[in-house]
C-alpha cells in the first residue's frame, strides 16, 4: 500500500468528473496498471478496461498512450484523464 | 327362387358366374349342342354330376331355341297395394330397373359446357344441375319428364336467339357477357390453386410494441486544445535552434546557387568548347568517321595507320603514359593514367584523365592524385567506376615504394576516391619487404564480376607476388591474398640464418574470358602461370622460360579463349594454345614490346606498340610471318610508346608514349589516336554456304582452320628474323 501511495505521488490528472470513490479507485488502478506493464500499452489498457467493466459496469474504454489527441462522448460522471509516470497519458470513459 | 331366375334369365352374367355347377352344364348343354364339331375334343371324360339327367340321343339334338328379352324377371310385375281410399288393392306402378348404390358427384366440368361457360363468366354454379342428375338418378320416369322440360326449354331458348330483333336489350345483355368473358378469362380453381375456405386457419394481425429508456446523460471531452498546445510549445523549442542556424543557411544557400550557377556556366562552357574543337578539328573529325585510304587498293596484304588526335594534358607533360583504358559505356570515352614507368624517376605525384574524342584539347575529368598512378580499369557492368592502383610513398624512409588501391566514381568530382585500401594493413607489401627493400608496384587490375552479395570485386597483381582479391563493401575495401607466385626453387639463406623462399614479381594478369576462375600470370622472371583462384598454393601450369626477360602483357583471344598472346622484353610476341606448351607463333621484332592487343573485330589481328616509337599490326590470316604494318608514330630517338587500346566499335587504337633515353623531354605524356587503314581491319566474307553464319562464327572458324596449319608439328621452326623498314 504503501508503494501505491508513494506512486500516487507521481500522477498528475488533467480532467476527472467521476465521483470521489471511484476516481480513488480508478486512480489507484491506472498506476498499478502503468506499473506493472511498463513496456506495453495494450496490456495496462486491457487490465484497465476489464477492472472497470467489472467494478463500474460494462463498457469502459480505455486509451494509453504518449501524445495523441482525441474527442470522446462519455457518460457523465464516467470520465478520467490523467497523466502517469511522465508522459504517459491514460484516458478512460464509460459509454454504453 | 335363384334356379328358376337362373333358367329363365340365363343373361345374367354376374349370377351364373356365382352358380358355377349350373353354368358347367349349362355350357356342356351348349357344347353338346355343337357336339358334332368339337372333333378335337375326342378322348377327354367330362366329369358329370351323379344325378345328371340322362337323355337320350333324340332328346340330345333337339334343338332349342333361346330368345332374349327385356323381360326384367325379377322385377315383380304385380305389386299390389291395399287403398283404404277405395277399400280395394290397387296395382302399383312397377319398381324402377335402377338401384343407386352409390353416389359421388364429381367436381369435373367439361370445359366446352354450360356450366364450365358460367364458371369462366364469374357466375355462381347453381347446384341444381347436381340435384337434378340425382333426380333423374332416382326418378327415372320425373327426369325423363324433366328431360323433356329441358328439351322443350331449349327451343325456347333457341328460339330466343332466333329472335334478336324485337328484344334488343337482352341481346345487349348477352353482349356484355360476352365482353366480360373475354376480358376475364377466369382461371378455373382446381385442387391445387384452390382452398376451400372452410380449410383455413386465421393468419394472425401483426402489432408493433416499443419503448425506449433515456439515456443515460454524457458529455463530449476532447484534447485537441491540449494537443495543438503541445504541438505550439515544440514548435516552439524547433524554430529556436532554427533561427540561429538561419544565418548559416543563408551562406550555405547562396553558396549552393552559386555552384549551381557555376556548374551551369560550366556546362555552358562545355558545350562552346567542343564547338570550338569540332571547327577547329574538323577535317580530322571527318578523316576519323569516314576517310579511307584508297591505296589499300592496290596494296595486298600491307595497310596503314592514320594519326588523328594527340590527347595531351599540360600538368601531365613529365609523365608516362602508364595505362588506356577505353570505357564499356561510351565508346568516345578513354582514361589515361598518368605515372612513370621507370622508378629512378624523381616524379612523386600522378594525374588521371579521362578523354572524350569529341574534346582533344582538355580532359573531361582530371583526378590529380599524390602518388604516381600505375595502371587502372574501368569496371564493365558500372562503367561509372574506375579503379586506380597508386603508387605509395614514392621512396618512403626505408626506400621502399608501396601499392595501394582506389576506386573512384567519375560522375562524382574526383576530389576523393570512393575507396581507398587502408594504408596500414592493406597496402601492398609490408615489413618483409621492407626489410628486402623490394619495390612494389601493382602491375595489373582486373575487375572481377560481382559478389553474390552484389558488392564489387576486382584482382590486381603486385610485383610483391601477390594475387589479391578486392572486394568494395560499403564502406571499404576488404582484401583477400588468393595466391602468392612461389618460384620453384629451392629457397635461398636469407640473413640471421633464416631460409627464403623466392617469389615471382607478378608483372601482368588476364583472366580466361569464358571462365572467371582460371587466370594467367606473368612475371618479372618471363614465366606464365595458369592459376585458379580456387587453389591458392598449386599452379594448373606453369609456362617455365615463356619468356626471357618480364613478360609486359598476356591478352586472351576475343573470339577464342583458348588462344592468348603474350609479349615481353625479350622482343617477342608470342601466341599460346591452352595446354600447349610450345607457342603456336612467335614474334621477334627486335625490339622490347611494351603491350600487345587482339583486334575486338577480327580473330586474327593484334597489335603491338614497341620501345621503338613504332605500332605493328599483324594479320595471321593474310601473313603468318610478317606483320601487315609496321609505323612510325613518334620519334624513335625521343620517345617510346608504351600502351595500346582498341576501341571496341570504331576501327582506331589509341598508344600512349613514355620518353625513350633518361632525358627528360618535356612534351611526354601525349596520347595518339590512330585510325586503321581498311587492310588492316579485313574481315571474313561469308562464302555463299556460310551466309547464315554470324561474324563471330565465321571469325571462330578464320582461326581454327588457321590454328590447324600450325598446330602439328611438334615443334615450330621460328621464322628467320627481319627487320621490317617502313
Amino acid at each position: 500500500m504503501s508503494s501505491i501511495n508513494i506512486l500516487l505521488h507521481t500522477y498528475i490528472y488533467r480532467k476527472c468528473d467521476m465521483s470521489d470513490e471511484m476516481k480513488q479507485e480508478a486512480m489507484e488502478l491506472c498506476v498499478t496498471a502503468a506499473e506493472k506493464y511498463a513496456d506495453n500499452y495494450e496490456s495496462v489498457s486491457r487490465m484497465i478496461k476489464e477492472t472497470m467493466d467489472k467494478k463500474f459496469g460494462a463498457s469502459w474504454h480505455t486509451v494509453v498512450g504518449e501524445g495523441y489527441g482525441f474527442e470522446i462522448t462519455y457518460q457523465l460522471k464516467h470520465l478520467l484523464y490523467m497523466y502517469c509516470a511522465g508522459n504517459l497519458a491514460i484516458c478512460i470513459w464509460k459509454s454504453a | 327362387m335363384r334356379p328358376s331366375v337362373t333358367k329363365r334369365t340365363p343373361s345374367k352374367v354376374t349370377e351364373l358366374s356365382k352358380e358355377l355347377p349350373r353354368h358347367i352344364s349349362f355350357v356342356k348343354s351348349r357344347v353338346d349342342v355343337g357336339g358334332g364339331d368339337m372333333d378335337w375334343l375326342r378322348g377327354k371324360v367330362f366329369l358329370k354330376p351323379e344325378d345328371q339327367l340322362q337323355l337320350s340321343e333324340a332328346e340330345l339334338q333337339e334343338e332349342i331355341a333361346r330368345v332374349l328379352t327385356i323381360h326384367n324377371t325379377r322385377v315383380p310385375d304385380s305389386l299390389v297395394e291395399w287403398s283404404w281410399k277405395l277399400k280395394n288393392f290397387i296395382l302399383l306402378p312397377p319398381p324402377p330397373h335402377l338401384v343407386t348404390v352409390l353416389n359421388v358427384p364429381g367436381s369435373l366440368l367439361h370445359k366446352d359446357s354450360e356450366e364450365a361457360k358460367i364458371q369462366l363468366t364469374g357466375g355462381l354454379v347453381v347446384d341444381t344441375p347436381f340435384e337434378e342428375a340425382i333426380v333423374h338418378d332416382d326418378e327415372e320416369e320425373r327426369g325423363e319428364e324433366e328431360e323433356e322440360e329441358a328439351d322443350i326449354e331449349e327451343p325456347e331458348e333457341m328460339a330466343d336467339h332466333k329472335e334478336p330483333e324485337p328484344e334488343p336489350e337482352h341481346e345487349h345483355e348477352h353482349e356484355d357477357e360476352e365482353e366480360i368473358e373475354k376480358i376475364k378469362p377466369k382461371k378455373i380453381p382446381n385442387q391445387f390453386n384452390f382452398c376451400e375456405r372452410a380449410a383455413l386457419t386465421y393468419t394472425n394481425p401483426m402489432r408493433e410494441m416499443s419503448t425506449q429508456t433515456i439515456p443515460p446523460p454524457t458529455g463530449i471531452f476532447n484534447t485537441h486544445e491540449d494537443f495543438a498546445q503541445q504541438q505550439r510549445e515544440k514548435e516552439k523549442e524547433r524554430r529556436l535552434p532554427v533561427l540561429q542556424l538561419k544565418k548559416e543557411d543563408v551562406k550555405k544557400k547562396a553558396q549552393i546557387e552559386s555552384t549551381a550557377l557555376t556548374y551551369r556556366m560550366l556546362q555552358a562552357a562545355k558545350t562552346l568548347e567542343r564547338m570550338i574543337n569540332q571547327n577547329i578539328f574538323d577535317e580530322i573529325a571527318q578523316d576519323y568517321r569516314y576517310w579511307d585510304d584508297p591505296s589499300d587498293e592496290f596494296k595486298v596484304g600491307e595497310g596503314s595507320l592514320l594519326p588523328l588526335w594527340k590527347f595531351n594534358y599540360e600538368k601531365t607533360k613529365k609523365h608516362d603514359v602508364t595505362n588506356l583504358c577505353f570505357n564499356s559505356r561510351y565508346y568516345d570515352l578513354f582514361a589515361v593514367s598518368y605515372g612513370t614507368m621507370s622508378f629512378s624517376n624523381l616524379i612523386t605525384n600522378g594525374t588521371v584523365c579521362l578523354f572524350s574524342l569529341k574534346n582533344p584539347s582538355y580532359p573531361e575529368w582530371i583526378c590529380p592524385t599524390e602518388s604516381p598512378v600505375m595502371c587502372l580499369d574501368f569496371n564493365e557492368q558500372h562503367p561509372h567506376l574506375l579503379v586506380i592502383v597508386l603508387i605509395y610513398n614514392f621512396f618512403n624512409d626505408e626506400g621502399t615504394m608501396d601499392g595501394a588501391v582506389a576506386v573512384y566514381n567519375i560522375m562524382l568530382p574526383p576530389t576523393a576516391p570512393q575507396y581507398r585500401s587502408n594504408d596500414v594493413v592493406q597496402k601492398h607489401g609490408g615489413i618483409v619487404w621492407e626489410v628486402c627493400l623490394s619495390q612494389i608496384k601493382i602491375f595489373k587490375i582486373h575487375w572481377a564480376p560481382d559478389t553474390e552479395e552484389g558488392n564489387l570485386a576486382f584482382y590486381s597483381v603486385s610485383i610483391d607476388g601477390k594475387i589479391n582479391y578486392w572486394i568494395l563493401s560499403e564502406n571499404d575495401l576488404a582484401l583477400t591474398t588468393v595466391m602468392t607466385l612461389f618460384l620453384d626453387r629451392p629457397p635461398i639463406p636469407g640473413p640471421d640464418g633464416t631460409m627464403i623462399t623466392l617469389k615471382g614479381c607478378g608483372t601482368c594478369l588476364a583472366f580466361h574470358p569464358a571462365n572467371q576462375n582460371i587466370f594467367l600470370v606473368g612475371t618479372e622472371e618471363g614465366t606464365i602461370y595458369k592459376c585458379n583462384t580456387a587453389y591458392s598454393s598449386v599452379y594448373m601450369r606453369t609456362y617455365n622460360e615463356a619468356h626471357n626477360m618480364p613478360v609486359y602483357r598476356i591478352v586472351f583471344n576475343k573470339f577464342n579463349s583458348s588462344i592468348f598472346a603474350s609479349c615481353s622484353g625479350d622482343w617477342r610476341i608470342k601466341i599460346w594454345e591452352d595446354d600447349r606448351m610450345e607457342p603456336l607463333f612467335m614474334f621477334d621484332l627486335g625490339i622490347p614490346i611494351g603491350d600487345v592487343q587482339w583486334a575486338p573485330y577480327s580473330s586474327t589481328v593484334l597489335a603491338c606498340v614497341s620501345n621503338d616509337g613504332k605500332v605493328t599490326v599483324f594479320d595471321l590470316n593474310i601473313n603468318k610471318y610478317r606483320p601487315i604494318c609496321s609505323q612510325q608514330i613518334v620519334s624513335r630517338k625521343k620517345y617510346k610508346l608504351t600502351r595500346l587500346a582498341f576501341n571496341n566499335k570504331l576501327p582506331f587504337i589509341i598508344v600512349g608514349d613514355d620518353n625513350n633515353i633518361l632525358i627528360f623531354y618535356e612534351n611526354r605524356g601525349t596520347v595518339n589516336t590512330l585510325k586503321l587503314s581498311p587492310n588492316l581491319r579485313l574481315k571474313v566474307k561469308p562464302t555463299k554456304k556460310q551466309l547464315h553464319l554470324t561474324h563471330r562464327e565465321l571469325e571462330i572458324m578464320k582461326l581454327e582452320r588457321l590454328l590447324s596449319f600450325v598446330r602439328e608439328p611438334a615443334i615450330l621452326q621460328p621464322p628467320k628474323d627481319t627487320r621490317v623498314e617502313t
